[in-house]
């Protein structure tokens, strides 16, 4: 009996249009060593920049572009608007056989609006179209958005530990130490 | 599938209003985080199927998988809900139908019972304790009655029935000894002895003997078996005992060929005074004589002779001189591994009589007490009380967790080991070595469960009363009337273990109480061998073949191989007659290959010719050199009088590079002109056996010695193994500074570079 094997894709979801994002702000707690630049009270102020690198906001300092990189998701994406989105554009880019094809086999297994970060399962045979699918959707409940695909592999825990250890990393940057 | 999903924070926990809150964007960074993990636990939680997969394995029993009885006491539960489930058919106790004829039946087993134990009652109340036969063989024990036939030619050990259930056992030296646990152990022994929770070995099959008398008499044949080495000041106060080779006092006559030939090592302690000033001489003294079964009998043979001479002697002459034989007294429990001192300290209750400086240096060093800090031959005369009486050994995993490492250093523990020999009072002399010390009843002493009970609530509290101050003593703060003393003498060995010397009817108790926790590890011979060799030592009497317990090893190991191999197919075995070493001489394995062939090394002339009709007699054995170094700075003077031709050295062999020698593997000294081409192997990795620039192996007339035990050593990582040389062949191939040879196992072709050192 061959083995049924799948593929697990772990994605971001990056913003690279700030509309809804003002204020950067340290939180209350006091004792927490943020980064300097978050312990201004009058936090920098942002708006409709571009921060992808080459626009004006591309010399950002290292951490505000790690939290500007890894925001959160804006309104309107949620698990439900990134399925919709993925079916919609994997029809989109590769018509009914390609939609056809994995369909059966892919399935949305964990998206999270707080850190944009989620984990898609497909069936070996087809994940590169699955890939494919994410690399070339522009655009989630009219946000625009970039997906970039962190690892592939064939276990969810993998795909889980890469998850956790570049959380690790996020917040070791931006706390001191953890 | 719920517990598959992973749970996730909507963006508004960091993202409210157009406000990026730096401190929610990292904790929601963390919460992924913790909820990834429990998904990666859950996912794997679900997957398992039954209990007693989650039941380590050296606790899994067959008749587990429908007899909830044979799991652990913690899994039962959740299997009787598992075996519902899935509908095993649990096998219900079975009942009978009390008839008139059972009851019948019942009261007359009953009453035969009764007549039985009414019986050796009253045969047993003369004799309250094991026998030990003075100036004369003991009988041995029969350890369970209803097994008696079984034991008519051999002893069990006091643990037997349990080491039946878990080990294979073999009959050696007239004993049953656990040879290995039924789990294949390589590593975990390893690890077991290195880093972790410690391996225990039942170990009352060592002979044991106590001689009694004159300090006189007694220090005059100590000093004659052991050449004087045992005969010094620290060995005499009883601090220390002695661990060396026992001579053969007969063997060794003065003049040409003579021979120093040594029995075996033995532990001797003397038992302790506080004075040594005054006269000695008369004042009554006892010293303990612990020996391999293997060289048991020689050694008391001879001892019996000496004593025998002592009392007929006409000068100094002591009739009361005894030599009483505690072979079935006296048992003992070995214990290897850093954490060694942990789990006497906390499954055993220690006696302090209510001295608490004492229980506070027990506790600081127990709690990290790691053997090697005591110092070698450290003896503690110690009591202990009945272990059944501390309800859990702990579980307590914390205790072995790493990071209590760094709560206490070293000077802390070695202050408390300090404290506690100092105050103990080790110059007490231990009532275990006396008859009436050592018999403490076992059924006497047991305590009934109610009554364990009511020492329990007691105990608790009183621990409430100290607010819970120190909960590792809990246990031990409250001493009962019913509390039985319980002596024991606890000896730190020179291959780094400890061993704890108990009457023979308190072995069984105490080891259940050492390794039920099933973290410590319990082994057998093969073991014992594996973590002596792991640490370079030798073991007896498989390294020292200039003994005779050697010998006879060494025989019974040859006629085994020789066996196995002829029972094989012809395709299926290495066929020595036809091995071509490719150094020029005749094919053919150099000497027996099913053995380490000391007649051949010793005997063969210089060609390598060797007549196979010469057995090795009396005379022409191999003896085992016990002080190279004194012998080599005066080799010019001792050679006319020891016959150095036969004598043999034991060395510690390390492999350079690759190789794993197994026993019986030859070495050979380096010729002179191939040094140069063996040295290169120990630079050049890629010169390789297959190459042609790898040297050939050296010619039979090279051949120094013999390994004795070998195999990949897991703490040096390497190949190693102990060997024995031959020291006339050493002199005649280059010396004894030259240190390196050649290392060829029996049936190979290749031979591998090493380096031997002496012991």
């Amino acid at each position: 009996m061959v083995r049924f094997k799948s593929r697990y894709i772990l994605f971001t979801v990056h913003y690279p249009v700030l509309t809804d994002i003002d204020k950067i702000c340290p939180s209350d707690d006091s004792a927490s060593n943020y980064p300097a630049r978050f312990q201004d009270k009058k936090a920098p102020s942002l708006s409709d920049r571009n921060i992808l690198p080459g626009g004006k906001e591309g010399n950002l300092g290292k951490e505000m572009r790690t939290l500007l990189h890894k925001r959160p998701a804006p309104d309107g994406v949620t698990l439900n608007a990134v399925n919709t989105a993925f079916r919609d554009a994997l029809n989109r880019n590769f018509g009914d056989l390609g939609a056809g094809l994995v369909r059966a086999s892919v399935s949305l297994k964990y998206f999270s609006p707080a850190t944009s970060t989620g984990i898609i399962r497909v069936s070996r045979d087809h994940y590169r179209i699955v890939w494919a699918a994410l690399t070339l959707l522009n655009e989630i409940a009219g946000v625009k958005v970039v997906i970039t695909v962190d690892h592939v592999s064939g276990t969810m825990r993998k795909c889980e530990k890469v998850a956790i250890s570049k959380n690790i990393k996020v917040v070791r940057e931006l706390s001191g130490d953890l | 599938m719920n517990a598959r999903t992973i749970l996730s924070q909507p963006s508004e926990s960091s993202l409210k209003q157009g406000q990026l809150d730096v401190g929610a964007f990292v904790s929601s960074r963390k919460y992924e985080i913790q909820q990834l993990s429990a998904s990666m636990r859950k996912s794997k939680a679900i997957q398992k199927q039954q209990t007693f997969q989650v039941v380590p394995r050296s606790l899994r029993r067959r008749a587990a998988s429908h007899h909830v009885r044979f799991l652990p006491p913690r899994f039962r539960e959740q299997a009787q809900q598992e075996y519902k489930d899935s509908g095993i058919q649990l096998k219900p106790k079975k009942r009978r139908r009390i008839t008139r004829l059972h009851l019948r039946r019942d009261t007359a087993l009953k009453l035969k019972y009764f007549a039985r134990q009414r019986k050796a009652y009253h045969c047993n109340r003369k004799r309250s304790t094991y026998p030990v036969g003075i100036n004369e063989l003991a009988t041995k024990v029969i350890m369970e009655r209803k097994f008696k036939r079984r034991q008519k030619d051999k002893t069990w050990l006091p643990t037997h029935l349990w080491h039946a259930k878990r080990a294979h056992m073999i009959k050696k030296w007239g004993y049953v000894i656990p040879s290995h646990p039924n789990e294949k152990c390589f590593r975990r022994t390893h690890r077991a002895s290195q880093n972790g929770s410690g391996i225990v070995f039942d170990t009352s099959y060592y002979a044991t003997m106590i001689l009694q008398g004159n300090h006189d008499s007694v220090l005059n044949i100590v000093n004659i078996i052991s050449r004087g080495k045992a005969c010094g000041k620290t060995y005499l106060l009883g601090d220390r005992a002695f661990e060396g080779p026992v001579y053969n006092v007969y063997r060794s006559t003065a003049g040409e060929g003579s021979v120093e030939s040594a029995f075996g090592e033995a532990v001797i302690y003397f038992e302790p005074t506080t004075d040594l000033e005054g006269s000695l001489a008369n004042k009554s003294r006892r010293a303990l004589i612990r020996v391999h079964p293997a060289a048991f009998d020689d050694t008391w043979k001879m001892l019996m002779s000496l004593v025998k001479t002592t009392r007929e002697q006409e000068l100094n002459s002591d009739p009361d001189i005894e030599l009483q034989d505690c072979r079935f007294s006296i048992g003992s429990i070995d214990i290897f591994g850093p954490k060694s001192l942990t789990v006497i300290g906390h499954n055993l209750r220690l006696n302090v009589e209510k001295d608490v400086t004492v229980l506070g240096a027990w506790s600081m060093a127990t709690l990290e007490g790691d053997p090697k800090l005591i110092p070698l031959g450290a003896v503690f005369p110690l009591k202990f009380f009945d272990p059944r009486t501390i309800s859990t050994p702990s579980r307590d995993r914390k205790l072995f967790d790493s990071e209590h490492r760094g709560a206490l250093n070293h000077t802390m523990v070695c202050k408390g080991l300090n404290d506690f020999a100092r105050n103990l009072g080790s110059r007490t002399p231990s009532p275990l070595l006396t008859t009436e010390g050592r018999s403490i009843r076992v059924e006497h002493a047991k305590i009934a469960h109610g009554r364990l009970k009511q020492r329990r609530a007691a105990n608790s509290k009183a621990v409430d009363a100290t607010k819970g101050n120190q909960i590792r003593l809990k246990l031990e703060s409250l001493v009962f009337n019913d509390d039985v003393s319980i002596p024991a003498v606890m000896i730190r060995r020179a291959s780094g273990g400890i061993s704890l010397l108990l009457p023979w009817q308190w072995v069984a108790i105490f080891f259940k109480k050492l390794v039920l926790p099933a973290y410590t590890m319990c082994g057998g011979l093969q073991q014992y061998h594996q973590i002596l060799s792991e640490r370079m030592l030798p073991y007896f009497p498989d390294d020292y073949p200039g003994t005779s317990a050697g010998q006879v090893e060494e025989r019974e190991k040859m006629t085994q191989r020789e066996k196995e191999w002829k029972s094989r197919p012809r395709s299926k075995k290495v066929i020595y007659d036809a091995l071509d070493l490719r150094n020029g001489e005749k094919k053919g394995e150099v000497g027996n290959p099913f053995a380490c062939d000391w007649s051949y090394l010793l005997h063969a002339d210089a060609r390598g010719e060797h007549d196979p009709s010469k057995e090795l007699s009396d005379l022409n054995e191999p003896w085992m050199i016990t002080n190279l170094a004194g012998i080599l700075s005066e080799r010019n003077k001792l050679r006319k009088e020891l016959n150095l031709l036969t004598a043999v050295f034991t060395v510690q062999i390390i492999m350079i590079g690759r190789g794993a020698p197994r026993p019986g593997a030859r070495i050979y000294a380096i010729p002179v002109r191939d040094r140069s081409k063996w040295m290169k192997l120990k630079w050049n990795r890629k010169v390789v056996p297959e190459s042609s620039e790898y040297p050939v192996c050296p010619k039979s007339a090279f051949l120094i010695g013999f390994i004795t035990s070998g195999g990949f050593n897991l703490k040096e990582g390497k190949g190693s193994g102990i060997a024995s040389l031959s020291w006339a062949k050493v002199e005649q191939n280059g010396g004894f500074n030259y240190r390196y040879c050649v290392v060829r196992d029996v049936g190979e072709s290749i031979g591998r570079l090493a380096l031997y050192k002496p012991l």
